[in-house]
């Protein structure tokens, strides 16, 4: 016990420097922004700030990028409750009663509900990652190849069964995965595999420039495919307190949704889109009232969206303590981690206390910003979306170009 | 399009079959370093003549596309923006950062909103200048200068 609470305060010393703090706001407040508009995911985002995390030091990093991650999950709710258009994968239940909600005119409770129940599953995931984390640590130490392979052939088994869509694609992008993986000098025989007589590929495919192009340039053409505009919401948000029925209605569903997306979140090829559709399918199959779902009632976007959060944070549990990604943003995680020279794993929290514990609490700072970012400065956020995608996209390929110019000409700053 | 897809993955496969026999593929007791890739070239052979088979079966089944709420691509601008994504890669080293990078965002703005050229001119710039100044000044990042040095 004394160590647990030497570590707590380890992670206070950690997370309450300014340096910390400031990484901190700045991520939570980029993964609100991204968050609400509609053209670029928590994926994107931290693909295209990877190359500037090289001049931070890595538990400033990788508290800024889960920053961005699971303050995506607050932002991301805006636009499906307001515009009908999911800002986030994540929040694409959110739309079937927060739009109606908002149509009735109680778009305030949904907003207000939404943000409480993420902070309050923002809260307990915190907690649950703080207790489950260092056993779990302990367990994979007595992890071999046999366990870490088994491991390998479960993730890509969830990836095919969870995949939204095609099973058959899954496991061709599974495929496509251990073949790229394949690319470079081969460890056990030094032959060159696939590498075309390209000097930078024998050391294989460079994480950062693959993660920006799948995420960052890919998310980007795929927005500019679709045509149309939003429409925006004109009235000016209010009463977004919660009354005490709307609290008496959703409080089971914020909890319920908050262990339910914690447990999900640890899944391989799990994670939060899946938790949120789930969350609302039991919601609404233990509702007394199940004929209200989908015409704007409050337990349909607490419980996804407490989810949501919960999942976020639980999808920590095997990037820390085995060191496996259990979804994409997650797999940038590990990759940031790898940047700095950290090896994730078992060994990772006993190695760099001061950066697991560190990013738990500051998580908890995060999920206080996020409220305070969420609720009192809603109508700010609302403005941005009027901001036309054709505005903004040219800034994130111009982000994009940025990144690639420091990575190639070896950014003093950088090396 | 899921048909067309097929026919690529499975054509990569071979790709990667035929590269892997070129190592030592060698056995299940003795991998060589062209083992993984020949499995891996497998399974997308497999996968993309399902992909193809499957789709080709459902053609007389009613379509998605024909759905009278499906919403309309436009293919121009992604495929522009690959293209002004290469050029930039191309001439940036000869033409330095600057001018590369001003044509490229005032080219990108001109696609999605040509009739506020104005506009797009004086954003660019000023993206570019402000861009400028933090790498090069502020970070100390060593931008491509081209042949005027800038």
């Amino acid at each position: 016990m004394t160590g647990f609470l030497e570590n707590i305060s380890l992670g206070y010393q950690v997370a309450f420097t300014i340096q910390n703090l400031f990484y901190c706001f700045i991520g939570v407040f980029v993964g609100t922004l991204i968050g609400v508009l509609p053209g670029i995911g928590p994926g994107g985002t931290i693909s295209l700030l990877l190359p500037i995390t090289y001049g931070i030091s890595p538990t400033s990093a990788i508290i800024m990028l889960a920053g961005i991650y699971y303050g995506a999950q607050y932002g991301g709710s805006t636009t499906s409750i307001l515009v009908n258009i999911p800002g986030e994968s994540t929040s694409v239940v959110t739309c079937i009663d927060g739009y109606q909600m908002a149509r009735q005119g109680r778009a305030g409770p949904a907003l207000g509900i939404a943000a409480f129940g993420s902070f309050i599953a923002g809260t307990i995931g915190t907690i649950l990652l703080m207790f489950i984390a260092q056993p779990m640590s302990s367990f994979g130490l007595k992890f071999g190849p046999p366990e870490y392979f088994s491991l390998m052939i479960l993730a890509i088994t969830f990836l095919a069964y969870f995949a939204s869509g095609s099973m058959v694609k899954a496991l061709i992008m599974g495929a496509m995965g251990i073949g790229l993986s394949q690319i470079g000098i081969d460890m056990v025989s030094g032959k060159s595999r696939f590498t075309f007589g390209i000097t930078s590929l024998e050391d294989g495919v460079g994480l950062v420039p693959l993660v920006m192009g799948f995420f960052g340039i890919g998310e980007i053409l795929t927005n500019l495919e679709e045509i149309g505009n939003i429409n925006i919401f004109k009235s000016k948000i209010k009463g977004l307190l919660p009354n005490l029925k709307d609290w008496k209605d959703s409080i089971g569903s914020i909890i319920r949704g908050s262990f339910l997306g914690f447990f999900l979140g640890t899944l391989p090829g799990g994670g939060a889109i899946i938790s949120t559709f789930i969350s609302y399918t039991l919601e609404k199959k233990i509702s007394r009232h199940p004929e209200k779902f989908g015409t704007g009632a409050i337990e349909g976007v607490a419980g996804p969206e407490s989810a949501n959060n919960a999942a976020s944070t639980g999808a920590f549990i095997p990037l820390f303590t085995l060191g496996l990604p259990s979804n994409a943003i997650t797999a940038l995680l590990l990759g940031a981690l790898m940047i700095h020279g950290m090896q994730p794993g078992p060994f990772l929290i006993k190695k760099h206390p001061d950066l697991f514990w560190g990013t738990i609490i500051s998580m908890y700072i995060g999920n206080v910003l996020l409220l305070i970012l969420n609720l009192p400065l809603i109508n700010i956020w609302i403005k941005l979306l009027r901001v036309p995608y054709r505005i903004l996209f040219p800034f994130f390929c111009f982000f994009v170009l940025l990144d690639l110019t420091a990575l190639t000409t070896a950014c003093s700053m950088f090396s | 399009m899921d048909q067309l897809g097929g026919a690529v993955w499975t054509l990569l496969g071979i790709g990667l079959c035929l590269g892997s026999l070129k190592l030592k593929i060698g056995g299940f007791h003795d991998p060589g370093a062209g083992f993984i890739p020949f499995l891996v070239g497998l399974i997308l052979i497999s996968l993309g003549i399902v992909l193809v088979i499957s789709n080709s079966t459902m053609r007389g089944e009613p379509q998605d596309q024909k759905a009278p709420n499906i919403r309309k691509k436009n293919y121009f601008r992604p495929f522009m923006t690959v293209i002004l994504f290469m050029i930039y890669i191309l001439t940036s080293e000869v033409l330095g950062f600057l001018p590369a990078t001003f044509f490229f965002l005032f080219s990108l703005f001109e696609i999605t909103a040509p009739r506020k050229w104005l506009m797009s001119l004086l954003i660019s710039f000023v993206a570019t200048i402000s861009g400028y100044l933090i790498f090069s000044f502020w970070l100390g990042c060593p931008l491509p200068k081209g042949l005027w040095g800038f």
